[in-house]
């Protein structure tokens, strides 16, 4: 056994050693990036992604009033440009908005999914701290096909016009962002819980299903024909001769030692009852006849 | 033909042709890492049954050039990339070897001490903490549920859901499955010890009641049949593995019966292992993964045996009839090794204390119990 694991443990270690940093890189790569596929539909735009964690698409439906959507897409960030942006707090991507409006007028735009949930925030660009992102103030409306709308506004030349100028044209770059520990720990513990009321409803179902079948089991005795005088005589008869407890004893005995898996001289274990003992003894005297025997050349 | 001609020709023969010019270091590291787990399956015994194939399949692919797992110019998979495509990307062979598993269970202990599976939930502690662990270490939430199922200590269903979230991660995630199971008289005990009292140690079981043939029978459809109501995403396994036992109960099938225990079974044990081992090539396996699944895998499994024992503690607080805790380690899935392990704890203690019946019960709640998680976890990502 220790040899086994010694031979891991060496194993693990030249692996260690072995791996050049550059094979290493592989570790904390973004792999999960959603990649959304964008589609106008009736003045409004569909993004159709795979948000992180998941292995089904969800539909992100934007909606604009005030104003018109000339271009979407989702924001691509070079490595440690936003230092303080954790990606994976924003499962189903960042966005960047383009739009047409009057110069220095307002916009109202609205992000709905059902993947969306009471919880998801809208956050861009902090005012004058770009590298920093925090809520948008959008407010959160459920609808009850569980869809949930989040609405903002955006004023051209605005702190959430990424261009700044009053021009008629807004850029809007903002992503829906759902606490990433939040929802692994929270949906943790609840699917942890979960594991235990399956369990549970399982235990309730073997215990009542057990007392059905027990039930049966008894009225099936009761309803059976008495057993045969012939079995009732042996029964009677059947009484137990030295050598049948001597037989018995003796595999409890060797089965209790089995058991243990290692020699019963040395393992300090009590000796055993007289059974065992008168058991053994009688054992060893049936096989002695075998190691008389003459050996045959 | 002059001689620099035949020289050229020789060359790039040995260029294009040969597999030795371009043998990596890595290929080199994983081919030797092989030979380990073929010495481990052989020379120690060591779950030989899928150590021996997935070393051999680790041995095969890691050869430069070789059409193994790769794909043809015409675009066709290499042989073995074909049994990988067509048994565990498809996830045919966990759910077969689920289906032989469930023609090989006997069910009695289980049924006839229901609250035992309460043990098996507790047990999947470890699952879920590692999960957690493994995200802080910057894995994704898919990845950390793939390897946080290894603790439960059910390779088939480590398979079923690595292939389905994960499957980059498939090779270090069976590999660690299967290493840990083999290790488990290794892992549990000092747990077990030091999670336990010799007073606790000591406590005798009643004795089980007689379960029914009739009851038996019934047992895979109605468990099947509340576990599929309850967590639908993991039907496809436990639907197999409850038909198998049906098949095994009915006693009307035998010949069915017995080809899912063994033949069908070592069919797709032999095409699982080595289609595992062949996706640890070099260089997909060399990095820091792997290494921290092994560690994340280990500590796992302490939890696991931690969280059953724990579980059984908690327990007693409420029952009348105490439950010795060395059966809590038996929650996770290795059957029947972590079930003889707590018999053999207790065996210490008092040689005359027979558990392994009582432990096959929490034993059998781990099967379920992990497959249960799997099912959480893969409902989560859909």
């Amino acid at each position: 056994m220790h040899i086994k694991l010694r031979l891991i443990i060496a194993l693990l270690a030249l692996l260690l050693l072995s791996a050049p940093a550059s094979l290493w890189a592989a570790f904390g790569e973004d792999i999960e990036k959603p990649k959304p596929e964008f589609t106008p539909d009736n003045g409004d735009w569909i993004a159709k992604l795979v948000p992180r964690g998941k292995s089904s698409s969800i539909q992100i439906r934007f909606h604009m009033e005030g104003g018109t959507m000339t271009h979407l897409s989702h924001l691509e960030f070079a490595p440690g440009q936003f230092p303080k942006i954790d990606p994976k707090n924003f499962r189903s991507d960042q966005f960047m908005v383009q739009a047409d409006t009057t110069p220095g007028g307002e916009v109202k735009l609205s992000v709905g999914s059902t993947y969306f949930t009471s919880a998801t925030e809208l956050w861009g660009p902090k005012a004058g701290t770009p590298l920093i992102w925090g809520t948008v103030g959008a407010t959160n409306v459920g609808l009850p096909d569980q869809t949930n709308i989040l609405t903002f506004t955006v004023r051209d030349g605005g702190p959430l016009d990424a261009d700044g100028q009053v021009n008629g044209h807004i850029t809007v770059h903002f992503g829906p962002r759902d606490s990433f520990w939040g929802y692994a720990i929270g949906t943790l513990l609840i699917r942890f819980f979960g594991v235990f009321i399956v369990l549970a409803v399982l235990e309730v179902g073997m215990i009542i299903s057990g007392g059905v079948f027990q039930r049966l089991e008894a009225r099936s005795k009761r309803s059976a024909p008495a057993p045969m005088a012939v079995e009732q005589t042996v029964e009677e008869e059947g009484t137990v001769t030295p050598q049948m407890a001597a037989a018995i004893a003796l595999a409890i005995h060797l089965n209790s030692g089995a058991g243990r898996g290692g020699s019963t001289a040395s393992s300090g274990q009590p000796e055993g009852s007289p059974w065992s003992q008168t058991g053994r003894a009688k054992l060893m005297a049936d096989r002695m006849p075998v190691f008389d025997r003459r050996h045959h050349k | 033909m002059s001689w620099q001609y035949v020289f050229e020709l020789i060359q790039n023969i040995l260029i294009s042709q040969t597999g030795l010019p371009h043998l990596s270091w890595g290929q080199a590291l994983m081919l030797f890492v092989s030979l380990i787990f073929m010495y481990l399956a052989i020379a120690k015994n060591f779950e030989p049954l899928l150590l021996l194939p997935i070393g051999f399949g680790i041995f095969l692919t890691n050869f430069p050039l070789a059409p193994i797992m790769g794909y043809t110019a015409e675009g066709n998979p290499d042989l073995i990339r074909y049994f990988y495509k067509f048994g565990v990307e498809t996830e045919i062979i966990p759910c077969v070897i689920f289906l032989g598993l469930g023609a090989m269970t006997d069910f009695g202990p289980l049924i006839a001490n229901p609250k035992t599976l309460i043990i098996g939930a507790g047990a999947q502690l470890g699952v879920f903490a590692t999960y957690i662990g493994v995200l802080l270490c910057g894995f994704t939430l898919k990845e950390a549920a793939t390897v946080g199922i290894i603790g439960g200590a059910d390779g088939p269903t480590t398979i079923y859901l690595t292939a389905k979230l994960a499957p980059h991660l498939l090779g270090a995630n069976a590999l660690a499955a299967y290493s840990y199971m083999a290790m488990v008289p290794l892992i549990q005990p000092p747990v077990m010890r030091l999670l336990t009292t010799k007073k606790q140690r000591l406590i005798r079981m009643r004795q089980m009641r007689h379960v029914s043939a009739r009851e038996k029978l019934f047992f895979p459809l109605i468990g099947c049949g509340l576990i599929c109501f309850l967590i639908p995403a993991v039907a496809p396994l436990m639907g197999m593995f409850m038909f198998g036992n049906l098949m095994r109960e009915s006693l009307v099938v035998k010949r069915l019966s017995d080809t899912a225990q063994n033949a069908l079974m070592n069919i797709v044990t032999i095409f699982l292992g080595v289609s595992v081992g062949a996706t640890m090539q070099a260089e997909i396996f060399l990095n820091w993964k792997p290494l921290l699944i092994f560690g994340f895998g280990m500590l796992d499994f302490v939890i696991c045996t931690a969280g059953g024992i724990i579980t059984v503690h908690i327990m007693n607080l409420f029952l009348k009839d105490k439950i010795n805790p060395l059966i809590g380690s038996a929650g996770v899935s290795a059957v029947p090794m972590s079930a003889r392990v707590s018999h053999n704890e207790g065996l210490r203690e008092d040689p005359n204390n027979w558990l392994l019946m009582h432990a096959m019960g929490p034993n059998l709640a781990g099967v379920i119990g992990t497959a249960g998680a799997a099912g959480m976890f893969i409902a989560m990502f859909q």
